[in-house]
């Protein structure tokens, strides 16, 4: 009855501001929508400055061959200098030049080596890295090419230009690489970890800075009361933010789901629950608003962002954030919203994510507890 | 003045006395500095590889030894010696890549047949499994070239030609900026941009709509306090505090990541001044439609994720769709973090940077204005 008060109270708050509702329910889907689409370090459109001092077959050959690549948004020039052209580079108008040297024909018919100058804007490391294997490949064809035209004009009849390895990739789970498939459901622990951490850190400082809290202690009401009585209507609004995002991911994206749901439930309300429990530890550590905001920032929003593997693979990272990632509970989480969604996995895959996801969640909701009833005492 | 010096005073005791504060305001951009720089990095190396070969010769050995030497992937050692099942590893995340190098393989090649190799690739990560398929076909491509080259000399032995020479087109590589093309010295400088806003925009706020929520505004308004001077007075020590930041993560980048510092620091603090405007715009402005604390972090948080993901700090602004691409550049951020990589690591001056300097002024001479003007009007 007295829980019941608590959570009626909190519900009353919630309807007094549209922008919780906003921020736990449409906020979620748009970011949805953002992520979908940005998330990829495919490069594309990448200005590059082409500059064709031969003006010869073979350099438009070699322009020719980087436009192929659907990669570049080649500018084409004539007039290259040391002293000017690299300031394309510091001014980010490009972020390469190609030079192709006036002697490119004179040299290539005498047998000789010729060399391209290739300036790169390395700030970007990944983009440059990606312009460096195309310019690696491009050069290698052209190597190879020639390769059988020499062999071709000494008499071989056909060189065998098939290449020797026939290789398959094949993508399991995800088979066009869509970034939608892997965001969505990595995108569903994140966001479930910030809306649980921060709504709950917020609801309850709040009570210590306006003092209301004392007010509460005048009451009858228990701890466990006062706790759960707060912690109830995130998490019934939370499962409606879930099935949101999950309706979305399904029927939007079309990002395919081949386990249980029930599962997904159960998993979710695991994980909700660990969130809270740390939103609600927060609030007890931290007496104002401002604290208890930036800590939940950076205990739910940073980890579950970097250290879970929602975008960022673990197995790449320095072995003491690898250790510090098994403490983040959405690593675990995503395992299972990944299983769940791309690969049909099932409870006796499973069962190691669901156990410690268990364990998380009774601790952070025994410490707390713990904690606030020494508190109030 | 002496009033609004005391007011700044004020507002600098009541932050800095807490521990927690102190922590929030210059520990915390320190651990997020470092997580960041460590995790946020596409170079993907230690990818679990699982390779079966049915083959057993010298050529799927090399192949082998071309995939376990190339330093992007790690060896899965299946149990007891039996050969697990490529597919079940994947599913188990034992293996995140799995190659099946079939019987025959040797065969094919002699034969100067396309010789079949299986390759199996998790693709739920989807970015990584893309940066993985580009290694792939990298080492196959050396692979392939090798084969070749061999399949080519026994054709000129066999023909009895004399081996011909061939051009070779040899590309001379120079990497400005960032030669060792490191992650860290991409993200670092973004990780900059990122905090300046979180912190100041975030806790400007917050600390106005405390004095709100705790009723304390109404004192303020009472006294001989000029609206314009409890405005800049809750805003200035968010500027104090910002630029002690910026020195910080400027010098925890040096120390740790080895971002160097090509440009002038005079330029870089203009530039963050600029971008303090824009900052604290963003704060006002969520505490000019606010009542409660809670309010505000739930009006300027969601302004903060697109602005973070819609400005080149992790992916480049080019591959975002047309239709979301203008955000990106109506996005402060944006421009902020173009000036901050052109001054740290391309040493670019203002010659460079005006326009974006110019650009930022304008957005936050605008937005803070338009701020104030709101707060006045709601506070009145």
């Amino acid at each position: 009855m007295r829980i019941r008060a608590i959570i009626a109270k909190e519900f009353l708050h919630i309807r007094r501001d549209v922008r919780v509702l906003y921020f736990s329910l449409i906020w979620p889907v748009l970011l949805l929508v953002l992520f979908g689409y940005t998330v990829t370090f495919d490069v594309k459109n990448l200005p590059i400055a082409f500059y064709d001092q031969a003006g010869q077959r073979e350099s438009r050959e070699l322009y020719q061959a980087f436009r192929q690549t659907g990669v570049f948004d080649i500018r084409l020039r004539a007039d290259f200098s040391w002293s000017k052209s690299p300031g394309l580079l510091d001014r980010g108008e490009v972020r390469g030049l190609v030079v192709v040297p006036a002697d490119l024909g004179r040299r290539l018919s005498r047998g000789e080596p010729a060399e391209i100058q290739v300036l790169v804007d390395g700030s970007d490391n990944n983009t440059a890295r990606i312009m460096l294997g195309y310019v690696a490949g491009i050069s290698q064809d052209f190597y190879l090419k020639r390769l059988a035209d020499n062999l071709r004009s000494l008499g071989a009849s056909t060189p065998n230009l098939r290449p020797p390895v026939d290789y398959r990739m094949r993508f399991l789970y995800n088979p066009s690489l869509r970034s939608q498939n892997f965001i969505v459901p990595g995108l569903i622990a994140v966001i479930m970890m910030i809306l649980g951490t921060l709504l709950t850190a917020l609801t309850i400082t709040v009570e210590w800075e306006r003092g209301t809290m004392e007010q509460l202690f005048y009451t009858p009401i228990r701890a466990r009361e006062f706790i759960l009585g707060k912690l109830a209507p995130y998490f019934m609004i939370s499962v409606v933010q879930m099935t949101l995002v999950l309706v979305t991911g399904i029927f939007i994206f079309k990002v395919p789901f081949r386990g249980s749901l029930l599962l997904f439930y159960l998993g979710a309300a695991l994980f909700m629950l660990g969130a809270l429990g740390v939103g609600l530890l927060l609030s007890l550590i931290s007496r104002s608003q401002q604290v208890a905001a930036m800590l939940a920032f950076l205990t739910s929003f940073l980890p579950a962002f970097l250290l879970s593997g929602f975008i960022f693979p673990i197995a790449n990272m320095p072995l003491v954030l690898r250790w510090l990632s098994y403490l983040v509970p959405a690593r675990y989480f995503l395992n299972i919203t990944r299983g769940l969604f791309l690969k049909g996995a099932d409870l006796g895959l499973l069962w190691p994510d669901f156990l410690i996801m268990t364990l998380y969640a009774t601790l952070f909701i025994l410490i707390s507890t713990h904690r606030f009833q020494k508190r109030i005492a | 003045m002496r009033v609004l010096l005391t007011l700044i005073k004020k507002e600098l005791t009541q932050a800095l006395r807490d521990n927690r504060m102190r922590f929030i305001l210059f520990g915390a951009p320190i651990i997020q500095l470092i997580v960041f720089g460590y995790v946020v990095t596409t170079d993907i190396r230690n990818i679990p590889l699982l390779l079966i070969d049915y083959d057993r010769s010298s050529a799927s050995r090399e192949l082998a030894a071309a995939f376990y030497a190339s330093g992007y992937f790690v060896r899965v050692t299946a149990g007891n010696g039996a050969v697990p099942s490529a597919e079940a590893a994947l599913k188990r995340n034992q293996a995140r890549v799995a190659i099946i190098i079939p019987d025959g393989f040797s065969a094919y090649l002699d034969r100067q047949e396309p010789a079949p190799v299986q390759i199996l690739l998790d693709g739920t990560d989807g970015n990584s499994a893309n940066i993985t398929k580009g290694y792939v076909e990298e080492i196959m491509a050396e692979y392939s070239g090798k084969k070749l080259e061999r399949n080519w000399n026994s054709l000129t032995r066999t023909l009895n030609l004399a081996r011909p020479t061939v051009p070779l087109l040899v590309p001379q590589i120079r990497v400005f900026y960032n030669p060792e093309l490191r992650s860290s010295s991409f993200m670092v400088p973004g990780i900059l941009c990122m905090i300046l806003l979180m912190v100041t925009a975030v806790l400007s706020g917050l600390s106005i709509t405390r004095e709100k929520e705790l009723g304390t505004l109404e004192q303020i308004l009472v006294s001989p306090l000029r609206r314009i001077e409890f405005i800049l007075g809750k805003t200035i020590p968010f500027v104090l505090v910002g630029l002690v930041d910026v020195v910080l993560i400027l010098a925890a980048a040096r120390i740790l990541f080895h971002i160097p510092m090509r440009g002038s620091l005079a330029l870089l603090f203009l530039a963050a001044l600029v971008f303090l405007f824009t900052s604290l715009g963003l704060g006002l402005f969520g505490a000019s439609v606010s009542k409660t604390q809670a309010q505000v972090m739930l009006t300027i948080f969601p302004f903060m994720m697109p602005a973070f993901l819609l400005s080149g700090l992790f992916f480049p602004i080019a591959s975002i769709p047309a239709a979301l691409r203008w955000i990106a550049y109506i996005n402060p951020l944006t421009y902020f973090l173009v000036i901050v990589r052109g001054i740290l690591l391309k040493g670019a001056g203002l010659a460079a940077l005006w326009r974006e300097i110019a650009i930022l002024a304008a957005f936050g001479a605008a937005l803070l204005t338009f701020s104030a003007l709101r707060f006045r009007k709601r506070i009145e």
